[in-house]
């Protein structure tokens, strides 16, 4: 059981955000501490807030998440970066391995979120593509 | 007196003058000085159909139907008489009956007589008939030439212009009094399909030619013209000219090229309107599907301890709501390759190509010297649409397993070239292909296109043992 865990949400789409805090808030002992909706704002919010994971969407405006990570890693070592996007490619999966993420989901895959988080929040990798569960 | 050996002498020369007479092709009358006929020969018979019974010891204007009773011509033969003097070439055209219309040259002499009288009249004829038909056959074809609307043009051997009819003119600019003694060529400006001594090969050896040529006018204009050319035998089967007739198709090049212009601004237009869905479905409805994806993931994890039956029901909503959302996203992706917007071409093209792959098992060798820097957007687009097609085409048509990419990037050029080790194109398949008027290929055509507008150029090389692709684009 993971011990109480701080996360970030990055995405543009308010209706993605507010799904996801749903979802993560079913974890009584998860909080989510803040949502961002640009790369730019995320590194700021990631800086303030030193949460323990951030959902990161790659199709951002002003700074994209895969160009964000590095930067957040950067700041805050610890925290762990899983890239939540709708791309799907063994390509974007080398690149959020190359940024510093920690685990890549897709969105489609959202059934797998919250073990996904659990995953990367005992600092163990989590990465999968469209068949996830052979993936892992 | 005369002696034995002057009588031998004269009657050898009678002899002689008599069979002369009858082998020549001219006809020849002895008149007497009341222009009475004496005699006639063989060719005077054949040629007016006469026989020597019928026209001998009768006055010229006289025999048969009075045929030869032509007033200023018996006047003239008279004054020969009178005068002593000669009738020199003088024509006349004349019906007769039985031997048709005729063009007749005439030449009289006075034959001085051994006694006071006048003496007799020798009257050669020589029948121009022929001569004046073929003359005049010739002048109503060059009225024909001048009436086609088509430049139609003689040259000699060494290209020198012998014949510019009033087409040329109309096409050309010059008169046919400017452009005969130029040698076309120059004076034209003529561009050839290939070198000009090959092309004259080509032309010599085969006897004719036909294809289109680039011709400068007078006033500066440069005109496509069809052009057919067709070498002039003389009877002992010698070239004594080449006959050349080209037609303006000059509207016709620029409707051509304006269809070009349309087709490759609708291939744009077709790419711009695609991403903008391929965009629309990813990032909005694809969002919404993610979203309700998360939601139903939410609320299965809430009501799973209260309700397995309802949890069951939620499972497969989920699962419904991801294939709706893996659909989206792969209609989307083919549509419009998602990461050549923000990642750029290389990684949109190590995108396609791994998927490439996986689906035909065709390896590809990707690679990409273009520097860091990114190329505008449309040149992206553009190439990766035409690594797109080709690698299609290499899968459906070339039976090879493998292919390379490489782009390179030097002096203002972007180099695509997109090969495989197949089985090759046709040539004739390969020579519509290449040739701008080619009906076959649309694919390679769209690519062509696409270059086009951009400034660019595509060349298909192929042989058994592969094809090669290249597509040459200028970039600032």
């Amino acid at each position: 059981m993971t011990a109480g865990l701080r996360i970030l949400i990055v995405d543009d789409e308010k209706a993605v955000r507010t799904a996801l805090g749903r979802l993560l808030g079913t974890r009584r002992e998860w909080t989510v501490v803040g949502e961002a909706s640009d790369g730019a704002e995320a590194i700021g919010k990631a800086k303030d807030l030193k949460p323990d994971v951030i959902i990161m969407d790659v199709t951002l405006p002003e700074l994209n998440g895969l160009a964000a990570t590095p930067e957040i890693k950067k700041a805050i070592p610890g925290a762990e970066v899983l890239i939540f996007t709708q791309h799907e490619s063994s390509q974007m999966i080398r690149e959020a391995k190359k940024a510093g993420a920690s685990g890549y989901l897709l969105k489609s895959q959202a059934n797998w979120l919250v073990a996904a988080v659990e995953t990367i929040g005992q600092h163990k990798p989590f990465f999968g593509g469209k068949n996830i569960s052979q993936a892992r | 007196m005369k002696t034995d050996d002057q009588k031998v002498k004269a009657v050898e020369s009678r002899v002689y003058a008599e069979t002369m007479a009858e082998t020549i092709r001219e006809s020849i009358v002895i008149l007497d000085e009341d222009l009475r006929i004496i005699s006639v020969n063989r060719a005077f018979l054949e040629t007016f159909r006469v026989t020597r019974h019928e026209v001998e010891n009768k006055l010229l204007g006289e025999f048969g139907g009075g045929e030869w009773n032509i007033p200023a011509l018996l006047a003239s033969l008279k004054n020969v008489v009178r005068e002593k003097n000669e009738l020199r070439n003088y024509a006349i055209g004349h019906e007769f009956p039985g031997a048709g219309q005729k063009f007749l040259v005439l030449n009289a002499h006075q034959i001085p007589g051994q006694d006071s009288s006048g003496g007799s009249i020798l009257l050669a004829i020589d029948d121009r008939t022929e001569e004046r038909q073929t003359i005049e056959d010739l002048r109503k074809q060059t009225a024909l030439l001048h009436l086609a609307h088509d430049a139609i043009l003689v040259r000699d051997v060494d290209g020198v212009i012998l014949f510019w009819n009033r087409g040329a003119q109309e096409t050309y600019g010059w008169s046919a009094a400017e452009a005969c003694g130029n040698v076309s060529h120059q004076i034209l400006n003529t561009q050839f399909p290939e070198a000009f001594e090959h092309w004259q090969e080509r032309l010599l050896s085969r006897g004719s030619w036909e294809g289109e040529l680039v011709h400068l006018t007078k006033d500066g204009r440069r005109i496509h013209v069809a052009s057919r050319q067709v070498l002039q035998h003389d009877q002992k089967g010698r070239t004594i000219g080449i006959l050349e007739i080209n037609r303006d198709i000059t509207s016709r090049k620029d409707a051509e090229e304006a269809l070009r212009n349309l087709s490759g601004r609708l291939l744009q237009l077709q790419d711009e309107e695609r991403r903008r869905i391929a965009r629309e479905l990813h990032d909005s409805t694809g969002q919404s599907l993610a979203a309700l994806v998360i939601h139903l993931s939410a609320v299965s994890t809430r009501i799973s301890a209260i309700d397995p039956a309802a949890e069951e029901m939620l499972r497969e909503a989920i699962d419904l709501s991801q294939k709706a959302s893996d659909e989206t996203r792969t209609l989307s992706y083919l549509l419009y390759p998602p990461t050549l917007d923000h990642a750029g071409l290389r990684s949109a093209l190590e995108w396609y190509i791994d998927g490439f792959t996986q689906r035909s098992k065709v390896k590809v060798e990707l690679d990409v010297s273009i520097g860091q820097e990114r190329l505008a957007e449309i040149v992206e687009r553009t190439l990766f649409r035409i690594v797109q097609e080709s690698l299609t085409n290499i899968f459906r048509h070339s039976g090879s397993n493998t292919a390379s990419v490489r782009i390179s990037r030097q002096a203002g050029i972007v180099r695509l070239e997109v090969a495989d080790n197949g089985k090759g194109i046709p040539e004739d398949v390969l020579a519509a292909l290449n040739s701008s008027g080619g009906q076959l290929g649309v694919g390679i055509r769209g690519m062509r296109e696409r270059i086009r507008q951009l400034g660019g150029w595509l060349q298909v090389r192929s042989q058994p043992g592969g094809t090669t692709i290249i597509s040459s684009l200028p970039v600032d």
